[in-house]
C-alpha cells in the first residue's frame, strides 16, 4: 500500500466522479419524480419536497453504491427510486398512469428489499433470502393483478377512464382479492423483517456491523408500509388519500439512505480511531504483538501476516521460516500486501473473505501499523538468519552422522573381517606347526592380532556404534551401559526414527548416562524416551550424588540438541539424583 | 562331527573351513548366506551349524533368525552363533525361549573363533545340548555388577566359578577349568546362589542354570 503524496485540487477531496455521478443520478430522479407527480405537488408543495428529496436521496445512495461488490444493491437502489418516481404518475390519472403506478410501487419495494438482502455481499447468500424473494415477488405483483383483474376502475381511486383490465369485475371478488392481498402484504413485510433478523448471526463481524443499520431501517420501511397501504385497499378511496399514503410511504423509505450515510461514517471514524488503536497496541512492536493487534482491530482471529524477506525473495513467518504461499481466493480468504515509503514489498496480510467489504478499514490498519511491520520485519530478517545458520548446522550434522557411520561401517566390514580371517590363518597355523616355537610365535601373533581388533573396535564404536545402525537407541545404549557398569533400565518406542535423529539422541544419552555414572557416582540409570507430537522426550535419571550446577559439563550435550531446535534441562528437585531432560523435535 | 558353516565374508569363511578341516571337523556345506544354508541344509543334515550373525540383505540379525527358524524345524541341529561384536542384547535373544529345552545353542565371539582350542570345546559342547556363551559377554557383565559392588558378597574364587556358570559350563567343566573337585564346585555354587539370593535353582535342565545366573546378571533392579 503506497501512501499517496497529496495533490493540490481545487474541488473537495470527496468530490470525484463518483460523487459527480451519484449527484447526477439524484438530480435526474429528482426530475423525474417532479414531472410525474406534477399534478399532486401543484398543491402540495411540502409533500413534494419531502418526496424529491427521499427519491433523490435514495437514487445518490444506489449511484454511490456502484462500485464493485455493492454493484448490485446500487443498481437496485436506483431502479427502486426511478421506480418511486414513476408511481407518482398516479397523480396525472389519466390512461396507462394508474397500472404503472400500482405496478411501480411493487417494484419499488421488491428492488429495495432485494437490495438491501444483496448487501454487502451482492449475492444471495441464505436459502430464507432467495425463498423469501421469489414469494415476495408473487404477492407484490399479483396483489396488484388479482385486484385489477377483479375491479373496475370507478371502485379503485382512479377514474373512470384508467386503463384497467377488469376483465372478472366482481364486487365480492374484489373485496375478497383487497383483504386477502392486504393480509398477505403484511405477511411479507414481517417476514422481511424475520429474514433480515436471521442474516445477522450468520453474517461475519465485518459484515454484521455493515448491515445494521440499513437492516432495521428497511425492516421498519417494509412493516410500515404494509400497515399504510392497508387503510387503502378498500373501495372507493380517493385518489387524494392514496397520494397521501404515497407521500408517507416516501418519507419513511428516507431512513433507508439515512442508516447507510450512518453506517458509511461509522466506517469512516472506526477508520480513523483504527490507527490510535493500533498505534497503542502494537508498542513494542514484535510480530505477536502486530498480528494480534490486527486480529483484534478487524475482528478476524484467522488473520495471518507475513514478512518480506528480500534476500530469500519469498515471504517468510514470525519465525524466519519461508512460507509458501497457496493461490490466493480459494477458501474464502484474500491477501493484502503492504508494502514500504520506497513501494518495496514489507508484508502480507492473509484475511477472511468477509473482511473485503471493509478493505478501507483493513487499509487503514495495515497503513497505521506501517512502522511497527518495518520493526518487525527487522526481527524476522535476524530469525531468518538464525534459521538459515540452524539449518546449515542441522545439514552439517546429518552430513557428519552420516559420515561416521560409513566410515564405521568401513572399519567394521571391510578391515575387520579381513584381520579376523587372519586372525582364523593364525590359529590354524598354531594348530598345525610342529615346531613349538612356531607354535608359540603364531600364537603371540594371533593375541596381538586381537589386541589390534579390539583398539580398532574402540575406534569404530567411538565413531558410531554398529548396533546404534542395527537395532537402535536402545540396545547400543543397553550395551554402553554394560560397559559403564550400571545398571539400566530402558523405556523406549521400539519404533526407528532418522539417523541423525537416533545418532544424535545416543551421543546425548551416552553422555548423560557417563556423567551420572563418572561424576555422580549413580549406580542405577533410568532412560525414558516418548515420541509424541513430533518431539522426542528423553529423561536421563540417576541415582546419584547430586551436582550442584553441572549445566557446563552438560554443554556438549546441550549444543548437539540446540542444533536440532531441542533443548535440555536439568531438574535436580528430586530428594538424590539427577534428572537430565532432553527435547528433541523429530518430524 | 558334520558342521555347516554360512558367513557372508569369503575370507573368513575360507579360513574358518579351512581351520575346521585340519582339526579333523566335516564341513558338509559352506554358504554365503543364510539364505542358501537353508536352502541346501536338507541334503547336508549337519551336527551343528556355524552361523554369522550379520549377513545380507540387512546385516541386522540374519543370524538369529537363521537360529530360530533351525531351532524350530530342526531340532536335532545345534545353533553357534557367530559374531564380530559382543552384542548383549542379541545373545540374549537367542537364549530367550531356552530355558526349558536342552538344545545346543552357542553365541561366540569370532575373536574367539581363532582359537582353534576354544571353537573345537564351543562346538562339541553344542553338540551335547549345552548352552555356550561368549567369556567376554559374561565378563563385561560381571564386571559391570563388580563395579557396582553388587558382587563384594562373593570371594574372587565364587566370581570366577559365577563366570563359568554364566558360559555355560556343567559343574564338572567348571572343575576342570579351576582344578577343583566336584563337591567343591556344588559348594561354591550353592554359596553363590544363597548369597546372590538367586531364587530358580538349576533342576533337571542345566540349561536353566545358565539363564538363571544371566537373568540376575543382567536385571534392571539390583537386589
Amino acid at each position: 500500500m503506497v501512501i499517496p503524496a497529496p495533490r493540490r485540487r481545487w474541488s473537495p477531496p470527496w468530490f470525484g466522479a463518483e460523487a459527480k455521478r451519484a449527484l447526477i443520478a439524484g438530480g435526474v430522479v429528482a426530475g423525474t419524480t417532479l414531472a410525474c407527480g406534477w399534478p399532486y405537488w401543484t398543491g402540495h408543495q411540502f409533500a413534494a419536497a419531502v418526496t424529491l428529496i427521499a427519491c433523490a436521496s435514495l437514487a445518490v445512495e444506489g449511484a454511490l453504491l456502484l462500485t464493485s461488490r455493492t454493484r448490485r444493491t446500487g443498481l437496485l437502489f436506483l431502479l427502486a427510486a426511478t421506480a418511486w418516481a414513476v408511481n407518482w404518475t398516479a397523480s396525472w390519472d389519466a390512461g396507462p398512469t394508474a397500472l404503472l403506478s400500482v405496478y411501480s410501487q411493487a417494484g419499488f419495494y421488491l428492488a429495495l428489499a432485494v437490495g438491501v438482502l444483496l448487501y454487502p455481499g451482492g449475492r444471495l447468500e441464505y436459502w430464507a433470502d432467495r425463498a423469501w424473494t421469489v414469494a415476495a415477488a408473487v404477492v407484490l405483483w399479483g396483489g396488484p393483478t388479482a385486484v385489477s383483474l377483479t375491479s373496475r376502475p370507478s371502485w379503485t381511486p382512479f377514474g373512470a377512464e384508467a386503463w384497467w383490465p377488469g376483465f372478472f369485475a366482481d364486487r365480492t371478488a374484489f373485496h375478497r382479492a383487497l383483504a386477502v392481498v392486504g393480509v398477505l402484504y403484511i405477511v411479507v413485510a414481517v417476514s422481511f423483517a424475520a429474514v433480515l433478523l436471521l442474516r445477522l448471526p450468520r453474517m461475519a463481524w465485518a459484515e454484521r456491523v455493515a448491515t445494521l443499520p440499513v437492516t432495521a431501517a428497511l425492516a421498519f420501511v417494509g412493516v410500515s408500509a404494509a400497515l399504510t397501504q392497508r387503510p387503502v385497499m378498500q373501495e372507493n378511496i380517493r385518489l387524494g388519500e392514496l397520494l397521501q399514503v404515497y407521500v408517507i410511504q416516501g418519507v419513511v423509505v428516507i431512513l433507508v439512505p439515512i442508516a447507510l450515510l450512518a453506517s458509511g461514517m461509522r466506517d469512516r471514524f472506526g477508520e480513523l480511531t483504527v490507527a490510535g488503536r493500533m498505534l497503542r497496541m502494537t508498542t513494542p512492536a514484535t510480530v505477536e504483538a502486530i498480528r494480534d493487534a490486527l486480529r483484534n482491530v478487524l475482528h478476524d482471529p484467522s488473520l495471518d501476516l507475513w514478512f518480506w524477506a528480500p534476500e530469500d525473495g519469498s515471504y517468510v513467518d514470525g519465525a524466519g521460516r519461508s512460507v509458501r504461499l497457496a493461490q490466493e481466493d480459494d477458501g474464502g480468504r484474500w491477501r493484502r500486501e503492504v508494502r514500504t515509503a520506497a513501494g518495496e514489498p514489507l508484508a502480507l496480510a492473509e484475511l477472511g473473505a468477509p473482511l473485503r467489504v471493509r478493505s478501507p478499514l483493513v487499509d487503514a490498519a495495515l497503513k497505521a501499523c506501517g512502522r511497527a511491520l518495518e520493526t518487525a520485519r527487522l526481527q524476522v530478517t535476524v530469525q531468518a538468519g538464525l534459521e538459515q545458520a540452524r539449518a546449515a548446522y542441522e545439514r552439517l550434522v546429518h552430513a557428519e552422522s552420516q559420515a561416521r557411520e560409513g566410515l564405521a561401517r568401513d572399519l567394521h566390514d571391510g578391515a575387520q573381517q579381513r584381520l579376523l580371517a587372519l586372525g582364523v590363518m593364525l590359529g590354524h597355523l598354531e594348530a598345525v606347526a610342529i615346531d613349538p616355537k612356531v607354535r608359540e610365535y603364531a600364537g603371540d601373533c594371533r593375541r596381538e592380532l586381537l589386541a589390534a581388533l579390539a583398539e580398532l573396535r574402540a575406534l569404530s564404536r567411538g565413531m558410531h556404534p554398529a548396533l546404534l545402525a542395527e537395532d537402535g537407541v536402545g540396545p547400543a545404549l543397553e550395551v554402553a551401559a554394560e560397559r559403564l557398569g550400571v545398571r539400566i533400565r530402558l523405556d523406549l518406542p521400539a519404533e526407528r526414527f532418522p539417523r541423525e535423529i537416533e545418532f544424535t539422541l545416543y551421543t546425548a544419552l551416552y553422555e548423560a548416562l557417563s556423567h551420572a555414572v563418572e561424576r555422580a557416582h549413580g549406580s542405577y540409570v533410568t532412560v525414558r524416551v516418548r515420541s509424541a507430537e513430533g518431539r522426542l522426550v528423553a529423561e536421563v535419571s540417576d541415582n546419584g550424588d547430586r551436582i550442584s550446577d553441572i549445566a557446563p559439563e552438560l554443554a556438549r550435550i546441550s549444543e548437539r540438541i540446540g542444533v536440532l531446535r531441542g533443548n535440555v534441562e536439568v531438574a535436580g528437585d528430586t530428594a538424590q539424583g539427577t534428572t537430565v531432560r532432553m527435547v528433541l523435535p523429530c518430524e | 562331527m558334520r558342521v555347516a558353516v554360512a558367513e557372508d565374508s569369503g575370507i573368513f569363511r575360507q579360513a574358518l573351513v579351512t581351520l575346521l578341516t585340519t582339526v579333523g571337523v566335516d564341513v558338509v556345506l559352506s554358504a554365503a548366506s543364510g539364505d542358501e544354508l537353508l536352502a541346501r541344509i536338507p541334503g547336508n543334515l549337519p551336527d551343528v551349524v556355524i552361523l554369522d550373525l550379520h549377513m545380507p540383505p540387512t546385516y541386522t540379525n540374519e543370524g538369529m533368525v537363521v537360529a530360530r527358524h533351525l531351532l524350530e524345524h530342526n531340532p536335532e541341529i545345534g545353533v553357534l552363533v557367530l559374531s564380530a561384536h559382543n552384542e548383549t542384547p542379541q545373545a540374549m535373544e537367542l537364549f530367550r525361549d531356552q530355558s526349558n529345552q536342552s538344545r545346543g545353542v552357542g553365541y561366540l565371539l569370532k575373536d574367539h573363533v581363532t582359537d582353534v582350542n576354544t571353537l573345537c570345546h564351543a562346538l562339541e559342547r553344542v553338540r551335547k545340548g549345552d548352552i555356550v556363551i561368549d567369556p567376554d559377554v559374561v565378563s563385561r557383565l560381571v564386571d559391570a555388577r563388580h563395579r557396582a559392588d553388587e558382587l563384594s558378597r562373593l570371594t574372587e574364587r565364587e566370581r570366577e566359578v559365577l563366570s563359568l556358570m554364566a558360559e555355560g559350563q556343567s559343574n564338572a567343566g567348571i572343575g576342570k577349568a579351576l582344578l577343583l573337585s566336584s563337591r567343591t564346585v556344588e559348594d561354591h555354587v550353592r554359596a553363590i546362589f544363597t548369597k546372590l539370593k538367586i531364587t530358580s535353582m538349576g533342576g533337571p535342565a542345566p540349561n536353566k542354570r545358565v539363564l538363571a545366573v544371566l537373568t540376575w546378571l543382567r536385571a534392571v533392579e539390583p537386589r
